[in-house]
């Protein structure tokens, strides 16, 4: 198990290389940059010029790649071009936490509304409880969670002036955000658990619990659910890095300072090491969680067998 | 009528499907007494499972059952609620099935599995319980039993599994063992052997057994009784040896006709029954077997036959027993 995990480290570094190589060439490679003249038609040519000797980017590509790199074996992710005074270090310090504190909530009430809504879909097969929650599965999937979140500010925020729209540090400025952040989560483990369940029903082994007199209880989540509940632990892999690491939409509309916002804002402002900084800190995150999912998986089913 | 262990009669159970209601079993009788050890035989999907099913209630819920009397140990089992029927379910009645690589949870060790129903049935400790399930895995033939208590199904072979499950079917000493095709889906030297410790356990248990299989050499050797089932009726009941040696129904002569001999180089030829079995969705008026039957005359197509008695303890339905027909072929 150990050699396992450590290989799967050294794979991860692998990766983690290429990634940040072809995303910082791919970067440069769009044209503009943090400071070109058409962005700052205020300053001179010379101060332009100046800036960029700065930070270095008068440099060719593959020198600033290699002082890049060199820099970010110290763990320095290096300063932001646009939010000055900043480092990208301090930037997913101060964002993070926020971010994934959503994060973790909500995916706390994906699992704690997703799994029931499934398992009871499944095994009232056809009944009204099946169509509602395949009904709510299908709204949830397929609806924006920003047109979600605006219906949801006009009914809560302007009609009756319960929640607040915006702001952060209290559990009110939480629940909306939460609530956008959940519902798509909640309708895809929905439907994964019931179809994984109605799998798992037909299945000998359930029969045998049956003919063994084992109660019905007891044959639904000890015989089905551990099942059953496979396809959602490989789901919560990548949901666990993308909900909390912050939605771009959400994090604009609510005003939370979280790190989701910079996602897209980085982009656009050519800040280079805010982009850099955000590629690392997402990839290293969802290896991370696929990893632990793996390990996960091997805790649930013996069949999985770590191969040294 | 304390006489027998189960007793079944009239059951039918229909299922309803997106196609319309399948008639799969159309009022069967069955009894089996303590200790017997019958069989149930007939081709895929003649119901054979399915009634099996029924009397244990394990169906799902678009299934139909119903019956004049399902009586199992002096108890009607259709009176009862289901939590009654899961106090005799793995504990007075045991069940075996079909395919050892499934049947078994693969998420759970052989322990755990083999002592669920000694701890739910028997209220043993877990310290008990364990000690009978090394004692019960002995007992079916496996080798460090201790050892495989902590292993998880796929770390066993197929023959093992189905030792296992008999292990478990038959732990809490039950008084019947409903083995549906124990053997199909294992190569045939682990098939004898597992046939060979069935016989075992049945002489040391005395529990009765119903086996129901599709082959006719597994039946030869093991049963004392045997029913004989076709679409979804009971065609023939007799001993073994009347089975083989005194048929009685034409689907029965088909059936021993399609088996190969004893191997002893005789040159005769295996005779298929032609045809397929009739559907279930729509079963015909008369005899089921009638379309694919060499002797069927008009009145085979028009109404069922009923079951006729040919000789002690042995019954056929068919229509060629009738005594009017028995006399006018006699005339001839």
């Amino acid at each position: 198990m150990s050699r396992y995990i450590v290989k799967r480290l050294v794979a991860a570094i692998i990766s983690m290389f290429f990634l940040i190589t072809i995303t910082f060439f791919l970067m440069h490679a769009i044209p503009g940059g943090p400071f070109s003249a058409g962005e700052r038609k205020d300053l001179n040519p010379e101060i332009i010029e100046a800036i960029r000797a700065r930070y270095g980017l008068d440099q060719p590509v593959w020198k600033q790649y290699l002082n890049y790199m060199a820099k970010l074996l110290q763990g320095d992710m290096g300063v932001s071009y646009k939010k000055t005074n900043y480092t990208v270090n301090e930037l997913i310090g101060l964002g993070f936490p926020i971010s994934g504190e959503i994060g973790i909530i909500a995916i706390v009430i994906a699992l704690v509304f997703g799994i029931p809504l499934g398992v009871v879909a499944a095994l009232k097969r056809g009944s009204w409880a099946d169509m509602a929650s395949m009904i709510f599965a299908t709204i949830g999937i397929s609806i924006p969670t920003f047109v979600i979140a605006m219906l949801l500010m006009y009914e809560f925020c302007m009609k009756h002036s319960l929640l607040p729209t915006f702001g952060w540090g209290e559990i009110r400025h939480l629940i909306l955000p939460v609530i956008c952040m959940c519902l798509s989560p909640i309708a895809n483990i929905t439907r994964l658990c019931r179809s994984s369940m109605l799998e798992v029903s037909r299945q000998d082994y359930v029969r045998t619990a049956r003919a063994k007199g084992v109660g019905e209880g007891s044959v639904i989540f000890k015989h089905m659910l551990r099942n059953a509940i496979l396809p959602v632990v490989t789901y919560l892999g990548p949901l666990v890095a993308a909900l909390m690491t912050g939605s771009f939409a959400i994090e604009r509309l609510f005003m939370i300072p979280g790190m989701g916002r910079y996602f897209v804002n980085a982009v656009t402002d050519r800040d280079y090491t805010v982009i850099m900084g955000l590629t690392i800190f997402y990839g290293a995150f969802i290896m991370l969680c696929t990893l632990l999912v793996d390990i996960a998986y091997a805790f649930i089913d013996p069949r999985v067998r770590f191969e040294d | 009528m304390g006489e027998h262990l189960l007793e079944v009669k009239n059951l039918r159970t229909n299922f309803k499907t997106s196609a319309g209601i399948v008639q799969a079993v159309r009022g069967i009788d069955l009894h089996v007494d303590a200790g017997e050890f019958m069989g149930i035989i007939g081709e895929s999907g003649c119901g054979k499972s399915v009634s099996m099913m029924s009397i244990m209630r394990l169906l799902d819920d678009n299934a139909a059952v119903k019956a004049e009397k399902i009586e199992f140990d002096g108890k009607e089992m259709q009176e009862l609620s289901r939590k009654e029927i899961r106090k005799i379910l793995g504990n007075d009645i045991g069940m075996i099935f079909q395919d050892p690589m499934t049947s078994l949870n693969p998420l759970y060790t052989i322990g755990n599995q083999l002592m669920e129903p000694l701890m739910k049935h028997q209220n043993m400790s877990k310290a008990r319980a364990k000690e009978r399930a090394i004692e019960m895995l002995e007992t079916v033939g496996i080798n460090e039993p201790d050892k495989r208590l902590k292993q998880y199904p796929h770390e066993l072979s197929g023959g093992m599994r189905q030792r296992v499950m008999i292990a478990v079917a038959m732990c809490c000493n039950p008084k019947l063992l409903i083995a549906d095709e124990p053997t199909t889906a294992l190569d045939v030297t682990i098939q004898a052997q597992i046939m060979e410790l069935m016989a075992e356990l049945k002489e040391k248990f005395d529990t009765a057994t119903i086996l129901i299989t599709h082959d006719l050499g597994v039946i030869a050797n093991s049963c004392t009784r045997v029913v004989v089932m076709y679409g979804g009726k009971i065609m023939e009941e007799a001993s073994v040896e009347d089975l083989f040696y005194h048929p009685a129904h034409p689907y029965t002569e088909g059936l021993l006709r399609s088996v190969p001999g004893d191997g002893s180089g005789s040159k005769e030829r295996l005779v298929p029954i032609p045809g397929t079995p009739p559907d279930l969705l729509d079963p015909p008026a008369g005899c089921p077997f009638a379309a694919r039957c060499p002797k069927a005359m008009r009145i085979c197509n028009q109404a069922p036959a009923q079951l006729t008695t040919v000789g002690a303890d042995h019954r056929a339905a068919c229509w060629l027993l009738h005594p009017q027909i028995k006399d006018m072929k006699g005339g001839e």
